[in-house]
Parts: C-alpha cells; structure tokens; sequence
C-alpha cells in the first residue's frame, strides 16, 4: 500500500462537524431530486442510505464490510480505493461519500453542490444498474458504449474498467447527466444521447419522462 | 482462528466479477463527467451552469420526513 499523502492527513485534519453536515446536507438534496419513482425503487431494493466520512474510503469500506459479517477488502483492493470520492458497496447496500476528498476541497458552494449531487445520482444509478441488468445487458456493454457520446466514451474507457462494467458505467454515467438536465426542466431524450442507451436508462432507473 | 478470504477488486473500483463488492468513482472521473455534460447541454443550446437548489429545496431536505 502506498504511503499516506501528508497533503491529504492535513487536509482531513481540517474537516470540521459542519463540513460533515454539509456533505450530509447536499446528498440528502440531491436525494430530494430524484422523481418519486426512483427513490421508491431504491428504497424497494434496499438502496436508501447513504454515509458521510471524513476518511479515505479504502480503510472505511474494509471496515464496513468487516463490521457487517463480510470478508474484508485486501490492501490492493483498499490501496485501489484511494482516489475514490464515494463508493457503493453492493452487500452493504450502502452509499458512502467521503467528504474530505481533495476534489471537494475550495470549491465554491454552487460547484460544490454540483459535484457531490452528480456523485450521488452516479451511484445511485449504479445501485439500480447492478440490480436489475440482465446479463445480456452487461454483455452489449461494449457494443453500447460505441453507441455513447465520445466524452462519455472517453471518461469510461479512461477510467480504466472492464468491458464487463461498461453497461454499468453507462447507466451511471447517463442517469446523472439526465438528472443534471432535469434540474433546467428537461426530461425527455437528449438528441446527444441514443436511443437503445436512453431505452436501458428507462427500463433500469424507471426513468419515464 | 479462520483465515479471513480478502476480496479483490478491479477497474476503478469494481468487486469480485465486476459487480460482487463495492463500485466506486474517482473525484476526477466526476470532474470528467461534469465538463462533458456541459459540452453536451451547450450543444443542445442549454446554459450549461449548475442550478442552485432552493430555499424550499433546502428546507425539504431538512424536514424530519425528508
């Protein structure tokens, strides 16, 4: 593992209990922004609660899985962590935030809001997307991803994931773009976006607007 | 005492099989996301800016049934 970033320690040192509320704060509205629907189906599968850290996640995750029974996660797997703002951890069903992330850090109120509503609704989708693809979802993965706007492409494939997460990546990536679109009243298909991938948005995320 | 089975993971953040553990996302992936969907929204002719929630958005998000 590598060794902790003393940029990184200082800065959680500075974290205060509002700056947890505040993070706290701004997923419980990014919460409120979902259409009833979504968070009923979230809360139908048991993907209603979020946590607010001020650690780096790969310990936290290691802990919480350990806490609730689970095998733990091996130093790589935490080590792979570190760059990691939030994560959704399928047995726990439980999305953790982690708000002193350095991508966090000096953003005006606006941007910060903007940023951590978007990790929310990621995760969220990924919560859905993990529930209910089909396999022969996760199998088109890289056929759908030539059939996604080139930016989004480009941030999948940067990111480093397998082929095998690609559907899941798409529908995470695309449902927190229409859910940014959706806070200026727009709801139906963007022309940016195809229609086969909005079609698995909609069947996944019981997004019907 | 047991030996404890540690789970791996891979990609950015995917468990066992891709979807078995946890699925996480960088900081920088979501700076990624937010500036090509900003593109994308100005290439619909829509202002590509953050709407700030509400007061009565805020104050939803703190009543107890919230």
């Amino acid at each position: 593992m590598t060794a902790p970033d003393p940029s990184d320690a200082e800065r959680r040192a500075r974290l205060t209990e509002e700056d947890l509320r505040r993070a706290d704060r701004t997923v419980r509205l990014a919460w409120g922004q979902l259409p009833a629907a979504h968070s009923e189906l979230l809360k139908e599968i048991g993907a209603s609660q979020w946590q607010v850290v001020s650690e780096p996640l790969g310990p936290v995750v290691d802990g919480l899985l350990r806490s609730g029974g689970h095998p733990g996660l091996s130093r790589a797997a935490q080590a792979a962590m570190v760059d990691a703002v939030a994560v959704w951890i399928v047995q726990l069903r439980l999305m953790v935030l982690d708000a002193g992330h350095e991508s966090l850090e000096g953003l005006d109120d606006r941007s910060y809001d903007e940023s951590v509503a978007t990790t929310a609704w990621h995760e969220w989708a990924h919560a859905l997307s993990i529930e209910l693809c089909s396999r022969e979802d996760v199998a088109a993965g890289p056929r759908l991803l030539e059939l996604a706007p080139e930016g989004i492409r480009q941030v999948i494939r940067g990111a480093g994931y397998h082929p095998k997460q690609y559907t899941h990546e798409l529908v995470a990536n695309v449902y927190a773009l229409l859910m940014y679109r959706r806070r200026r009243n727009l709801s139906e298909r963007p022309e940016w976006l195809n229609e086969e991938i909005y079609k698995l948005v909609e069947r996944v995320t019981g997004w019907m607007e | 005492m047991a030996k404890r089975r540690d789970l791996q993971a891979g990609g950015e953040g995917d468990g066992v099989d891709g979807v078995g553990v946890y699925h996480a996302v960088k900081g920088k992936t979501i700076a990624q996301l937010l500036a090509v969907g900003h593109e994308l929204l100005s290439s619909e002719g829509v202002e590509p800016a953050w709407v700030p929630f509400t007061e009565a958005e805020r104050a939803d998000a703190e009543s107890p049934s919230a």
